[in-house]
């Protein structure tokens, strides 16, 4: 009995001495203190305006002599979008639906498109630093002060001025005419064409992400599939694509981060916080937008989860 | 006799006995050889032409842009004039200067671009390493919030953090961008978080582990072990920092206003108003009607204004474009 007591006495005086902390609750509580800035500020610049953004939505709200005036109105903001733009007079489905086509065009072309450039640039070849540095220059120019640039009659100017348009479209035309393509297929065609100065501009960061996961593929399975006879071909469909299938999802949603930013709707939202000054009404659209967002990214991930082939998961 | 004095006959001979000698047909395994050759020769040269021509789609309205930017005014509609101006001339550059208040803004621009990256990096990499290597279920709840931030649109936060700032006094002040990224909330922290998260997650746990052993401690771990080998993650999303902070033009007419000018507001600012801006400069009546008549003038100064917001950027991307992509090829965004 006697020992036993001591025995508990002598747990009890080491626990007093005060034990240095283990590494585990030493990493706990490091986490905490590297993540609390990040914490601070989700809280103070993205819960709160978020949350914010919410109730103005179910609000009228006017900014009156400095101060917001609101008006609890419930979900008649909504209402009013569903019933003016969307039933009598469109503005907003159609503006949502071109930015949505856009991106839903866009998408698997800078998708294909950029893995396409990632393939051929990975490979030695002449001249490769110059191009590869060409490629990435889109990443760093601004489109937007660009557009500001090219408007109206100055363009017209500008590809006069320098040789003509390098292509043009109307010789092209009437030559696959000739050949005896469909009209159709010619339109597309040049539409595509059209557009890939666009695609190329959109797909420089794209390009970068992928050509990182193409050289991250450890070379030893390009050798085996060399000694086993596959061809070039093959090899990009067996090894180089599931290997880099994972990053689909990374390069989608950065994709359509990427195009929020010149979407039709930012720009409507934009214009009727600042002209008209219902911050009630484009609260409530900006809602429905990132709804709409969410929603697409959704049915994108659960497409792509499916088809995607995972390395190792590196939990 | 004219096999011998005929230099280029005499290099043809040579190639065709040789191109005879190799195509010998009687050998199988060499005529295979021949043909993959031949093949990925021609693939190589498909590659060389689609990346070569669409490299040169890129830099053509760059420099077309930028020789236009050198002409005279007089020169604009001149259709002999294709390339190189027939005499190059600074005018349009130094009206442009005069119009953005070129080198305020770019001081301003410079500053806050610099600082906001090193805000950016302290607190991106500091969350990145916690969600990478310091987890708990608490962490792996908060996750989620990063990639909500990188997906939520900025026009839906805007006016709430708009209003925010004007409470607190910072609208208008350069500190507002500067304490999002502080607090990891400025342009683009969630893909920054995401970077070096995926990078923390790269290194091999073996090196926490003969740390540990060796006595240090979480934070000894992080400052002498992950920081130093962070190298190709540090200039990832520095140089996308300073990019993305250099081009912003939403948060910066948002929140800055015209009270600090950087280039973009500078330019959204005389977009409009490029002639009414050269008239309070009382520049205007110093250039010639004949010019000024022009429609096209003032595109033209527009068009030079956007070369020089842009030329310190293309500059410094000369100098830096192999960290540019050695550094995303080593950060692991990848894995």
């Amino acid at each position: 009995m006697k020992s036993k007591n001591q025995n508990l006495n002598k747990e009890k005086l080491v626990k007093k001495v005060r034990k240095p902390m283990t590494f585990k609750t030493k990493t706990k509580i490091l986490g905490i203190v590297f993540l609390l800035p990040w914490i601070i500020g989700l809280l103070m610049f993205f819960i709160y305006p978020f949350l914010t953004t919410v109730w103005y939505s179910l609000n009228e709200v006017r900014p009156r002599e400095g101060a917001l005036q609101m008006r609890f109105l419930g979900l008649d903001n909504y209402r009013y979008i569903f019933k003016e733009l969307v039933y009598y007079d469109k503005t907003f489905i159609r503006v949502l639906w071109e930015s949505l086509q856009v991106l839903l065009v866009n998408l698997p072309v800078i998708l294909i498109f950029s893995l396409l450039i990632a393939t051929l640039l990975n490979g030695k070849f002449k001249g490769r630093p110059l191009v590869q540095m060409m490629f990435f220059i889109p990443v760093i120019l601004n489109a937007n002060i660009i557009d500001i640039v090219m408007r109206g009659s100055f363009q017209m100017m500008f590809s006069s001025s320098t040789n003509g348009s390098f292509l043009d479209n109307i010789q092209f035309e009437n030559y696959l005419i000739e050949v005896g393509i469909g009209e159709s297929f010619i339109t597309f065609l040049l539409a595509s064409i059209d557009r890939i100065l666009t695609i190329v501009n959109l797909s420089g960061v794209q390009i970068l992400i992928f050509l990182a996961a193409i050289q991250a593929i450890p070379s030893h399975l390009y050798e085996a599939a060399e000694i086993e006879g596959a061809t070039k071909y093959e090899t990009f469909w067996k090894i180089t694509f599931p290997l880099v299938s994972p990053l689909f999802l990374t390069v989608i949603i950065y994709t359509i981060v990427d195009s929020f930013i010149d979407s039709p709707v930012m720009s409507f939202i934009d214009y009727s916080r600042d002209n008209l000054r219902f911050y009630g009404l484009s609260s409530a659209i900006s809602i429905l937008f990132f709804i709409t967002n969410m929603i697409l990214l959704l049915i994108i991930f659960l497409i792509i989860r499916k088809g995607v082939f995972m390395y190792d998961d590196k939990n | 006799m004219t096999t011998k004095t005929n230099p280029i006959a005499n290099f043809m001979k040579k190639e065709y006995s040789r191109i005879k000698k190799s195509l010998d047909f009687s050998n199988p395994v060499k005529n295979k050889v021949k043909v993959s050759k031949v093949q990925t020769f021609g693939a190589n040269l498909i590659r060389m032409i689609v990346l070569y021509g669409l490299a040169f789609m890129i830099v053509y309205p760059l420099i077309q842009q930028i020789s236009v930017a050198l002409r005279q005014t007089s020169e604009i509609n001149d259709p002999s004039v294709i390339w190189l101006p027939k005499k190059f001339s600074l005018d349009n550059i130094k009206l442009a200067i005069a119009s953005l208040d070129y080198w305020n803004a770019l001081k301003n621009t410079v500053v806050l671009s610099t600082v906001t990256t090193i805000a950016q990096l302290i607190s991106c990499s500091l969350a990145g390493y916690a969600f990478a290597r310091l987890r708990s279920r608490f962490t792996n709840i908060l996750f989620i919030f990063v990639i909500l931030t990188i997906v939520v649109p900025s026009s839906t936060l805007s006016l709430p953090q708009f209003i925010y700032f004007q409470k607190i006094g910072l609208l208008g002040k350069a500190y507002s961008i500067v304490l999002m990224s502080l607090f990891g909330q400025g342009i683009k922290s969630g893909i920054f978080i995401y970077i070096f998260r995926q990078f923390f997650r790269g290194i091999p746990m073996e090196l926490d582990e003969a740390a540990q052993v060796d006595g240090a401690g979480p934070l000894q771990i992080f400052l002498k072990i992950m920081l130093p080998s962070a190298r190709g993650a540090i200039v990832t999303v520095g140089l996308f920092a300073f990019v993305w902070q250099w081009n912003d033009g939403y948060y910066s007419s948002l929140f800055l206003r015209d009270t600090t000018k950087v280039l973009t507001t500078a330019m959204y600012s005389i977009q409009h108003g490029v002639h009414g801006h050269l008239q309070s400069l009382g520049l205007w009546e110093l250039i010639g009607g004949d010019v000024t008549k022009n429609p096209l003038f003032l595109s033209m100064i527009l068009n030079t204004a956007a070369i020089l917001i842009m030329a310190p950027l293309l500059i410094m991307y000369f100098f830096v474009q192999k960290l540019f992509v050695e550094g995303v090829e080593r950060t692991g965004i990848v894995g």
